[in-house]
């Protein structure tokens, strides 16, 4: 693995609350954790990571992620939540919704905003097909790593 | 450098700005127009909230007030050399929807380091598509489009620092009173003074673009008063300075420092100055969500940004929602 990108990793983690950090790229992998506790101190236990990089982390129990309790997922492409907030399927309530189920959709394409602390993330899809189900009802709070979307 | 709306007639209201009687000859020479388009053009300026055109028979016209309209180099003459070099270009808007939604529309390329202000703007956005109105060249609406190499969920702290150093600038300035509303909502006792809202798109995995929307109330207003569902208060309330160009100015140079600070060191460096001036800490809070409201005492911001409550003896986080004070008889 590129040091420059081992580098950008460790800038990645001083910057946010998580406390470790393990990337996997083909046969190579790289985990990078902090052993002070700066972010344990103080932390209430619910407290989520909403800073925790959409990659797959190591299970920590920093980040107490969404468990799958909907066993209904059908098959296909699941978009998940990169983070903690609120789920909105439009860009305002008297608009209508990004996506509609059985729409087709490129990558690129906004599914979604999640806001969190009054930022409005648009939540694009990363990659092409079609919206097989939409899992969350709009104006719900959603966890980090939560399915949002399945496109087949 | 400059933009314009076609239907406000910036050159004609700059060269009233002084708010001395200017004859409509003279004013039709200086802006290359005839006297009977600059007699339709006051009409179309008097029509704009806060503007009062009066027209004196034999002396000419004369602005009620006079007015600082904003000007790309003045704003850019604040900005530190470092920052100057982080911007790619400073829009100055006539009127418009509102400069979150012009930023957002721009191609990917403009998002990087460019500003947008406008003198006016007539649906600025507040979260969830809430109206945010102001006056003619009254307050300070603008935006900043910039690009972090960082995953969309690396900036999920942007909004609570960006109002920390809104706050800094606007106390260096000398205003006094001004405290904080989580998230980012800069307040004082008698209503808001300035929101936030940042809108960031992007890959997951990164880069991401975060458009930095503020709206800050300069000078008393009545058409705010009367069009927002909640008491406002402003600048010039505060013993602040209210030169439009220079709080611009400052504000943008500070914006564009903390965008470059952030990818470095988070949220953590502005965590102090945010709970030192949290107005809401220790007191009873309602957080509603579009679904459900929770009540509890507000502990403090968590590190991570989220606001702890306190809710009948369990402290959770939370990440979403608008707070407010709840009285005690309620």
């Amino acid at each position: 693995m590129d040091i420059r990108k081992v580098k950008k990793l460790i800038e990645l983690l001083e910057a946010s609350d998580v406390a470790e950090l393990e990337i996997h790229e083909g046969e190579e992998s790289v985990r990078i954790s902090r052993h002070s506790a700066v972010s344990a101190v103080g932390m209430p236990v619910s407290a989520v990571q909403p800073a925790a990089a959409p990659v797959d982390a190591a299970p920590s129990a920093a980040a107490p992620a969404y468990t799958e309790d909907k066993p209904a997922i059908p098959d296909g492409h699941a978009i998940t939540s990169p983070m903690v907030g609120t789920f909105y399927r439009a860009p305002s309530p008297t608009s209508s919704p990004f996506v509609e189920v059985g729409q087709q959709v490129a990558a690129g394409d906004t599914l979604c905003i999640i806001e969190a602390m009054k930022i409005l993330n648009q939540i694009e899809s990363d990659k092409a097909g079609k919206i097989k189900e939409i899992l969350v009802d709009n104006g719900k709070p959603v966890e980090f790593n939560q399915p949002l979307f399945v496109i087949g | 450098m400059t933009t314009q709306s076609p239907s406000v007639n910036l050159t004609l209201l700059r060269l009233l700005a002084d708010a001395q009687f200017h004859s409509g000859e003279w004013l039709a020479q200086q802006s290359g127009r005839t006297r009977s388009a600059i007699w339709k053009q006051i009409q179309t300026l008097n029509a704009l909230p806060g503007i009062q055109i009066d027209a004196v028979t034999g002396r000419g016209y004369r602005l009620h007030e006079p007015l600082t309209l904003l000007d790309a180099d003045k704003i850019l003459s604040y900005l530190q050399d470092d920052n100057r070099h982080r911007l790619t270009q400073c829009h100055v808007l006539a009127a418009t929807t509102s400069t979150n939604a012009i930023a957002a529309d721009q191609p990917p390329d403009l998002l990087r380091g460019n500003a947008w202000f406008a003198e006016y703007q007539t649906a600025g956005r507040g979260r969830r598509g809430r109206q945010w109105l102001g006056g003619f060249a009254q307050n300070l609406p603008f935006s900043l489009a910039y690009q972090f190499d960082l995953p969309m969920a690396q900036l999920t702290g942007l909004s609570i620092a960006v109002s920390t150093v809104i706050l800094q600038i606007l106390h260096q300035q000398g205003a006094q009173c001004i405290g904080l509303k989580w998230p980012n909502d800069l307040i004082t006792e008698n209503g808001k003074l300035a929101g936030i809202l940042v809108e960031v798109n992007g890959e997951t995995t990164g880069p991401s673009t975060a458009i930095i929307g503020v709206g800050l109330n300069l000078k008393a207003d009545s058409t705010i008063t009367n069009s927002v569902d909640q008491p406002t208060t402003y600048l010039q309330a505060l013993g602040g300075g209210t030169e439009r160009n220079q709080i611009a100015g400052l504000l943008l140079d500070g914006l564009l420092q903390l965008c470059a600070d952030y990818p470095r060191h988070g949220l953590q460096p502005y965590l102090p100055v945010w709970r030192q001036y949290d107005q809401y800490r220790g007191k009873p809070v309602a957080l509603i969500g579009p679904n459900q409201t929770l009540c509890g005492i507000q502990i403090g911001l968590a590190d991570d940004g989220g606001i702890q409550l306190d809710i009948d003896g369990e402290i959770k986080t939370y990440y979403s929602g608008e707070l407010s004070l709840r009285l005690a008889m309620s």
